[in-house]
Parts: structure tokens; sequence; C-alpha cells
């Protein structure tokens, strides 16, 4: 359970006496840092750096766009114990050995989009989105690795093709022609992408973060998948099958080791660890037949941001890559 | 996890020897280890030797997801003479060091 300080004053104002724990919960939240429950222990949460965040241009593009919080977010007074689209995804894909884990999450939000708003079954190619992506970042095909929002801004830019004419490949396998170019079917199918989407931020527990699970509640059960980024600190699942924050030796929440994006489709709130349901990339047989269940402990301390896309496109202009 | 594996990926970087001087800021790339299931655990720990440089107080650049961290260190020259930067392979279950699994070395020369 994640506190804020205004919550913390609420109930402490209810107490004729403070608590031991109330004091050390105190004692964070007096640092401006805001805290979460982890087995029964206030644990800080971890300060984003500045990287976690959206830049300036992104921020001009999330304050443009909806949803806003109160705006055309679904009913957030209303919403369900549980939302579950798994069933409307395409099938879980496996990235194998490459960092094209943005490419995967991005392209699942549209094919699962393209199916359901659509009655389109589309498979897009992830490896003409990292040729696409890399390409922006002034790279070739075999390199990886870019934060999640930027692959919102390319795919309202530029299309992507069906996976039957630029099919994915292994890095050992893409590492042989870095350089190449995609065929020119490929370059002449590269018509889907997205029509419009809105970027979310990481700020803190509370409004239109990706952090607030109140907020990915509204939108999850208003028909969106979030595409997110997160740090990577996870562990072994729990008895549940939910993977939650994990702490040190110190009680602090372990420290991340590296980045993730992936997509998340639902969330089940009335158990005993509640999560969310995140189609990962790493094939059918990884956890829950593909799915990973997040706590909401775990999006709280490590969600970096996200976005969601509203319209998917099917005539972006070609462009060569 | 893959010993083998995750030595070919942390050994895969063409640079291992960078130059700055005293009071510059000298950018470390490390090899892109790309966060997949075969590197689900695996946790890279840097260490400095030497005191040729220091560590600033300075954002290190992030290269966003599909990593795994970090991909980039910050190194500002304090000295002359030659420091190493050693980045040693961890599983983070177990928090202990891969066995198999050379550390990579990476030598800063600083000058005047």
């Amino acid at each position: 359970m994640a506190i804020s300080m205004t919550e913390f004053g609420d109930s402490i104002s209810r107490k004729s006496r403070a608590t031991e724990e109330d004091l050390s919960l105190y004692k964070i939240l007096h640092e401006n840092r805001n805290a979460i429950r982890v087995d029964g222990l206030f644990v800080p949460l971890i300060p984003l750096d500045e990287e976690d965040h959206l830049d300036e241009d992104e921020k001009e593009v999330a304050r443009a766009q909806p949803p806003h919080w109160a705006g055309n977010a679904p009913d957030c007074e209303a919403t369900p114990p549980s939302v579950d689209h798994s069933e409307l995804q395409t099938p879980v894909r496996d990235q194998k050995d490459r960092g094209t884990c943005v490419c995967f999450a991005s392209l699942a939000c549209l094919e699962a989009l393209a199916k359901n708003a659509e009655n389109l079954e589309v498979d897009l190619s992830e490896q003409f989105a990292n040729r696409l992506f890399m390409k922006f970042s002034g790279k070739d095909q075999c390199a990886d690795g870019l934060k999640t929002t930027l692959a919102a801004k390319y795919l309202s830019e530029r299309g992507v093709c069906k996976e039957d004419l630029d099919p994915y490949e292994d890095l050992q396998a893409v590492t042989r022609h870095c350089s190449d170019q995609p065929s020119q079917a490929a370059q002449d199918g590269a018509v889907y992408g997205i029509g419009d989407y809105s970027l979310i931020d990481g700020l803190g527990l509370l409004g239109p973060s990706i952090n607030n699970t109140d907020y990915l509640e509204c939108l999850l059960s208003g028909g969106h998948d979030i595409v997110f980024g997160t740090h990577v600190a996870w562990g072994l699942p729990d008895a549940n099958g939910v993977h939650d924050v994990k702490l040190d030796t110190f009680g602090n929440p372990l420290a991340s080791r590296g980045g993730h994006a992936m997509l998340i489709v639902g969330y089940e709130r009335n158990v005993q660890t509640p999560y969310f349901i995140v189609k990962n990339s790493w094939g059918p047989d990884f956890a829950h037949r593909g799915y990973m269940h997040l706590s909401y402990d775990y999006v709280r301390q490590y969600g970096k941001y996200g976005y969601i896309v509203h319209q998917f496109r099917t005539d972006i202009p070609v462009v060569e890559v | 996890m893959d010993a083998k594996l995750i030595e070919g990926l942390l050994h895969r970087v063409d640079k291992r020897h960078y130059k700055g001087r005293v009071g510059e800021l000298v950018y470390i790339d490390f090899p892109p280890v790309p966060f997949t299931r075969d590197t689900e655990f695996l946790a890279l720990k840097v260490e400095t030797i030497g005191d040729a440089v220091e560590e600033p107080p300075v954002e290190e650049r992030a290269k966003g997801e599909g990593l795994v961290l970090p991909s980039q260190i910050v190194r500002r020259g304090a000295k002359p003479g030659t420091s190493y930067v050693v980045v040693r392979a961890y599983d983070s279950l177990t928090q202990e060091e891969m066995a198999g699994v050379d550390p990579l070395k990476i030598s800063i020369d600083i000058e005047k």
C-alpha cells in the first residue's frame, strides 16, 4: 500500500498517539519521499532520476493530448475489481537475445488495437520497427535499447510493415547484416502506425502518473492497454506468482539493474497482493503463459513512464528507411 | 544463467582504453548487454581502481529500456596517472559473482 504525506496526515489525525511505525514512516515522508509498505515495513520509494521522466518536448505533447486526469479518463469512481484484456491480445512473441523490448511492447499494443477496434488481424514486424527506431537514433539495426516513449513519437511519424515482409532475427543472424536496408516490399508495406497517442510521465503516486495505480486502473477499465517502461529489480515471483518489490539487507527496495518495456493489459485488485497483468515478449512459456503479474507496489516503485494509443493507422506515408 | 553467454556479451566492447585530462569528464561506454530472458537476473557491478579519476556528481546518460545497467559511466580526471574501471557480473538472486565470467577491465589514462 503506497502512502503519501497527505494520507499519512489524515490517518495520524484520527489517532490519540503515534506508534513507532508511524514515526518511522513520518521520517521518510518528511524528507519529501513517498513510502510503500512491503512485508509490514515502510520503505521509501527510490527517487527517480531525471532520465526517468519525459523530456521537455514530450511534456508538451503530454499536455496537449488527452487523456487528463478528469478529462477523457473513464469514470474512475467505478472501476471494476479486475480487468483482463489478455484474451484480446495477439500471441505472445519472443524477442530472443536482443534488447528490442520497446519494439515488441509497442507493436503488441498496435496489434491489439487493430484487432479489437479495426477487426484487423495483423502481425507487425519488430525487426522493421527496430530498424526504424535505431535509424531515428542514428544507429544501425544491430543496436537496441530505446526510451519507451520515443517509440510512440516514431510510430506516429513513420510506419512499419507486416512481419512476413521483414521477419525477426536473433542477434547472431542480424549481426551478419547490420547495415542492410529492408527490402523494397517491406519499405512499400510500411504503412502501419499510430494516429494518436498520449504520454504518461512518472509523476509520483497521484494524478496522471504511471506510478498511480488508480489512474492505470482507470485507463485499463476504459479499454486501453498501456505500453510502459520500467526499472528491473524483480526477483523470483511469490507463492501466488506475483512479482513484488524486493528489499535489500538495509530494508530498501533493490536498486534497478536494467530497463524493460512491456504492455499492461489488465489488473486484479481484490487479492492479497494486487497486481497488473503484463504482456511480456519472452515467449508463451514465461510466467503465466507469457504474462507477468507485477504487483501494484512494483509499478509504484519502479514504473518510469508509458503511453497509450488512441488510434491505429494503416495509411502512414511511405518513406525509405 | 549461461556464463559463456554473459562472458560474450560483456566482452563485446571495442574500446578498452580511454584518455582524459585533469578536471575533464570521461564518458565510458560499456558493451550494450540486452535485457532478455537470458539476462533476467544479471547484475553488473562497477568498481574503480586507482585515484587518477573520481566520480563526478553528474547524471550518467541512460539508454532507455532494453539494456542491463549501467550502459555508460562518467568519471572525472583527478590527477595524472592511470585508473581502471572493472565491471563484474553478478547473479542478482544469490548476490554472488558469476563463476566463469571474466571481469571487463577498462583503463583510463589521465594527463595534466
